[in-house]
């Protein structure tokens, strides 16, 4: 190949440098009215009068809006399949706010300081409620989140508000407790995920206009650019075609821009006054009042045979959505649907659970989605199991865990929100990936762990990890390319760039295909307007779904020039070669460069296009290994993450560069949720870590080495052999983790973040136990 | 609400003379204590008084006894002298994170008067006096008598920090730690400073100083006077019974950083291992 497994610099890297305009901000027009949202002081309260008299008689004032000024419409603001599978159970105001940072009301002034000042005007009478704050006493409890009728869900996913249920889930591939009960040894542990936050350094933004079609035109650093369109014009009832939405470079997304945030109020900002206008989020807007991670409680049970057969598992999740139930149900799924087929041999599985409505910042994607949450369950617990059989943890894993040609039931029985596909593992190099792992760390030298002095140990840890390839079935991406005169093509594709490099990929691949240099492909992305569809950049969906229809588009566009070659050169189409410059026979040839000139200006003049669209019948998942190496000090619970090694297979990387910069940038996220990143409320129910001061993500500091490898893997089904690799890094942190403290110190740490303070208390009671 | 951008110290004490003022230096911590909406400046209700670059104030000068430092002196400049002593150099490494270090003062880690203040653990260990120079007078004053609680000082309204003095002292061995969340832009959990001479095996000078575990940095001068004369074997054998005695006065508390628990664990463990090693 001579694109793709190739490094190429981003096609955007060197403009973003250089500080062209790129982010949807620098697109806002200069005078468009700023909108500001009041935001709830309250973790639960109802508004039982709101008086925005003295914010209206504001100068420079034009427009303040409160639930009394919106349709009253349910809808969800996750952008993912449709019908969603997230419950239609929020309102673009509401008389009821539900978490500190909730929406109250919107203004829309001249400028920043005089919205600031409306907002400070406005007097809200609350009635305040009782809140439902700790998750795992919702179910049931007397506060209701949801108490309004007219909230329901798109179709059956266990939604039963009046219970505080956004959602919940069961199945068992035969009697699990009966296999448990037979199993030699049995481990059971709870574990408990936080409410991570995804610090994307660019916040929320977006900004309207009227156009001179008189259509309103969205710019939005979304990662879902169709989907605002659509749940835009179902909820405010403006027809689809009189709306457009332009994403521009995103700076950064992970999930957290994977539905509407500010778009609802600028839209009605726009359309009421036929001025532009532009919402930013403050960074504290953007902690407290966009999405988190779904904190979660797992309680785990493994049951195995003392020769090291993993039997069963059973796992019951309880998943905190907050206060809204965006991808509630779908995270909860990954958690189980994408981490549990790693074990696919035992003789029982069962994964079921709920996900509750709280008082709390409402959950939404974060990259891993739910899989990072139920792989620091599972693979800790492996562990415990390991110990408790006395058998080493690789030699377990490399028994038990899923191989090439291998399937799991689980892949047919969960899907996201509905039935899953069955699916064989075409590639599976997970015990590649271990044994390199195992190789690069130095694992035999340093297991469990190494006396550095009186109080310091080095330890290692690890931990193994399957995501998917976009959603089978539901995920559809498609391309549009064309040739120009002069022989260079544009693609116009629906996916999503958001930083994770998507437009240069995309571009390789239609450059493999025509054999043409990337620069020779120009690439414009997510623009509802003038791009065919995508669902966007979610689900680690990209570079295979979106990759393949790029690859179909540009293979018919191959043969569309070389059949017009062909008849320039009076040949049958089967006689023309195509190197990427020049179509020749065996005697005859015309370049590129000239068929393109001619088509345009000279003889039978043609556009050449191609169209097509790509959505997966199966999912192949990535698989990694990712090991750690930890120096503790048992003095003080601190640890440095020394080394982290990851080998993957993501079929064959399209941009190496790339793909390390997603595992590592994942693996310093997680990383993040491991080790750093504490999430933590008052009494009352506000974030208290909501700024970068007091939220700690790791630094350059904190990170001092990471050492990635691909293994030589090929998946057919995908562009060019590639599988995802976007999500897939961040998976393993807390569990390697977790298990390297435990190799230094003896203590299990079930909650994240790991800090500190818990294995310092951990030591403190291990120690009384042995006394 | 004025700006005001003294040229020189006598200018500068002309301003403060005039009544209250914030006496900015390299505001890594005034702008935050002041800060406003994002996109919007800060919300600073007095007039202000550029510091940080009074040229008067930027010197590092060896006097008689010891080092007299500007107190407008960056950070990252201590960090890179070769006269300023290594264990205050070990601490100021750890001092939030580059970019800051090269605005951050030491006058300001003083007069802002945390109890997780870095430099103020070690400039404790250190005895250092505090110059406090108003038009009428100039007083030397010991660090500890200059900091009595959170964010309060006995520095007034027409004072300024002219200069820090660290009167010479040489050690057998010095200990900086510090516990933070991650390994820059953290303030500190728990921080340790501990400074000891020995002579034949007998200590001679010892200072140990906690940050973060009391209303200001804590030092006790009696439990260590007690130490002095001792054998350091013998000193090792007490260590148990000292660390529960700087339990018993310490009085860390929760916050969001961290808890106290851990934090007298950690206040008992970083003694003990420091006493262990005279061993
Ligand atoms: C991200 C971040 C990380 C940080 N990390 C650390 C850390 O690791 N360790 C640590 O100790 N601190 C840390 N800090 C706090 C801060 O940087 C320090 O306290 C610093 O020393 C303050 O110095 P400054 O020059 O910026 O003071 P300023 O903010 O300018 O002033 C602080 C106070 O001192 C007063 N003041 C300043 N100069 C004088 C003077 N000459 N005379 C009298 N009063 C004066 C001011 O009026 C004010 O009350 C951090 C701050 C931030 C924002």
């Amino acid at each position: 190949m001579k694109t793709v497994k190739h490094t190429v610099p981003s096609v955007d890297g060197k403009g973003i440098m250089m500080g062209r305009k790129a982010f949807t901000d620098d697109f806002a027009e200069a005078d468009s009215l700023v909108v500001k949202v009041l935001r709830s002081p309250h973790a639960f309260a109802r508004i039982r009068a709101i008086d925005v008299s003295k914010a209206r008689a504001l100068e420079g004032v034009e427009m303040v809006i409160t639930h009394h000024d919106v349709p009253r419409k349910p809808f969800t603001r996750a952008g993912q399949g449709y019908p969603e599978p997230s419950p239609h159970d929020k309102f673009i105001l509401d008389e009821y706010v539900r978490y500190v940072g909730d929406e109250v009301c919107a203004v829309a002034a001249v400028d920043e300081k005089t919205a600031n000042a409306a907002l400070k005007s406005i007097e809200v009478d609350y009635e305040v409620l009782d809140p439902v704050l700790a998750f795992e006493d919702a179910i049931d409890n007397d506060c209701v989140v949801h108490p309004e009728e007219d909230i329901h869900e798109m179709f059956p996913i266990g939604f039963e508000p009046k219970r505080n249920l956004a959602a919940a889930y069961q199945m068992e591939v035969a009697d699990v407790e009966a296999v448990l009960k037979e199993s030699d040894v049995v481990v059971k542990h709870s574990f408990y995920t936080q409410a991570q936050a995804h610090v994307m350094m660019e916040p929320h933004t977006v900004n309207a206009r009227i156009d001179y079609q008189n259509r309103l035109v969205l710019y939005s650093s979304t990662q879902t650019p169709f989907h605002v369109r659509r749940i835009l014009s179902q909820t405010l009832d403006v027809p689809m075609q009189k709306i457009r939405v332009i994403k521009p470079r995103v700076g950064g997304g992970f999930g957290g821009k994977q539905a509407l945030h500010g778009e609802m109020f600028v839209s009605l900002v726009t359309l009421k006054t036929g001025k532009p206008a532009k919402m930013v989020f403050t960074r504290k807007e953007v902690f407290e009042s966009s999405y988190t991670r779904h904190p979660m409680r797992i309680d785990i049970a493994l049951g195995a045979n003392k020769d090291g057969t993993l039997k069963a598992i059973d796992c019951y999740a309880l998943s905190d959505t907050g206060a809204y139930g965006e991808h509630a149900l779908t995270v909860f799924m990954v958690a189980g649907s994408k981490v549990l087929p790693l074990y696919n041999k035992v003789d029982a599985v069962r994964f079921h659970g709920h996900v509750v409505y709280t008082n709390h910042t409402p959950a939404g994607a974060y990259r891993g989605y739910g899989a990072i949450q139920g792989n620091f369950a599972l693979e800790s617990a492996i562990d415990m199991l390991c110990e408790k059989l006395n058998i080493d943890p690789l030699a377990f894993r490399r028994k038990n865990m899923i191989a090439e040609g291998e399937t799991s039931p689980i892949f047919e029985i969960m899907g996201e929100g509905t039935e899953g596909t069955a699916m064989n593992m075409e590639t599976c190099k997970l015990d590649e990936c271990l044994m390199r792992g195992k190789a690069l760390i130095g694992w035999d030298d340093k297991y469990p762990r190494v006396k550095v002095d009186e109080d310091r140990y080095r330890a290692v840890g690890m931990a193994i990890a399957m995501q998917g390839s976009g959603i089978p079935y539901i995920d559809m991406g498609s391309a549009s390319i064309k040739l120009n005169d002069d022989g260079f093509y544009n693609l116009t594709v629906g996916a999503t760039d958001i930083g994770q490099g998507s437009d240069t990929i995309l571009a390789q691949i239609a450059a493999e295909a025509l054999d043409a240099p990337v620069e020779k492909v120009i690439v414009y992305s997510s623009d509802t307007d003038l791009t065919p569809f995508d669902v966007g950049a979610y689900a680690s969906s990209t570079t295979y779904v979106s990759g393949n229809a790029v690859l179909r588009a540009a293979q018919s566009l191959r043969e569309k020039m070389i059949e017009e070659a062909a008849k320039v050169l009076n040949v049958s189409k089967t006689s023309v070669a195509f190197d990427g410059k020049t179509f020749s026979t065996a005697d005859n040839s015309i370049s590129l460069v000239d068929l393109s000139n001619r088509l345009t200006y000279n003889d039978d003049q043609k556009q050449l296009a191609a169209t097509d669209s790509y959505v997966g019948h199966k999912s192949p998942p990535p698989f990694m290994a990712g090991f750690v190496e930890i120096e503790i000090d048992q003095e003080t619970g601190e640890y440095d993450i020394l080394d982290y090694v990851s080998v993957v297979d993501c079929g064959v990387p399209v941009n190496p560069a790339l793909a390390r910069g997603q595992v590592e940038g994942g693996i310093v996220q997680g990383l993040g949720m491991a080790v750093f990143e504490k999430s933590a409320h008052t009494k009352k129910g506000r974030l208290i870590h909501n700024d970068m001061l007091t939220y700690k993500i790791p630094t350059s500091f904190d990170i001092k080495s990471l050492r990635t490898e691909f293994t030589e893997s090929y998946e057919k089904s995908g562009p060019y052999g590639a599988k995802s690799v976007g999500e897939i890094g961040i998976d393993t942190p807390p569990a390697a983790v977790a298990n390297a403290v435990y190799n230094a110190l003896g203590v299990r740490i079930n909650t994240l973040p790991i800090t500190p303070e818990r294995i310092v208390h951990a030591l403190h009671t291990l120690n009384k136990e042995e006394k | 609400m004025r700006h005001i951008i003294p040229e020189t110290l006598e200018e500068a004490l002309h301003v403060i003379a005039q009544g209250p003022t914030i006496k900015l230096a390299g505001g890594t911590d005034i702008m935050v204590k002041h800060r406003a909406s994002q996109g919007l400046a800060a919300k600073l209700r007095q007039d202000v008084v550029y510091l940080l670059n009074v040229p008067d104030l930027h010197y590092i000068r060896k006097e008689d006894n010891g080092l007299r430092i500007g107190g407008m002196v960056p950070i990252e400049t201590l960090l890179h002298h070769d006269d300023v002593p290594k264990i205050l150099r070990d601490t100021l490494l750890d001092f939030a994170s580059p970019g800051l270090r090269y605005v951050a003062t030491l006058a300001g880690n003083i007069a802002n008067a945390s109890p997780a203040g870095d430099a103020l653990v070690t400039l404790y260990a250190l005895d250092a006096l505090v110059r406090l120079k108003s038009l009428e007078r100039t007083r030397d004053v010991p660090i500890e008598a200059v900091i009595v609680g959170p964010s309060q000082t006995t520095i007034q309204d027409d004072e300024l920090i002219e200069s820090v003095f660290l009167p010479d002292a040489s050690f057998t061995h010095t200990e900086w730690r510090k516990v933070g969340t991650r390994r820059a832009d953290a303030i500190s959990k728990v921080a340790f400073t501990g400074c000891v001479t020995l002579d034949n095996d007998i200590v001679q000078d010892i200072r140990l100083a906690f940050g973060a575990v009391f209303k200001t940095v804590y030092r006790n001068r009696s439990l260590e006077k007690a130490l002095i004369g001792q054998h350091r074997h013998d000193v090792v054998k007490q260590s148990d019974a000292l660390c529960e005695k700087y339990l018993e006065n310490i009085a860390p508390i929760d916050d969001q950083r961290s808890n106290a628990s851990y934090r007298n664990t950690v206040t008992k463990n970083l003694l003990k291992a420091f006493i262990e090693k005279l061993s």
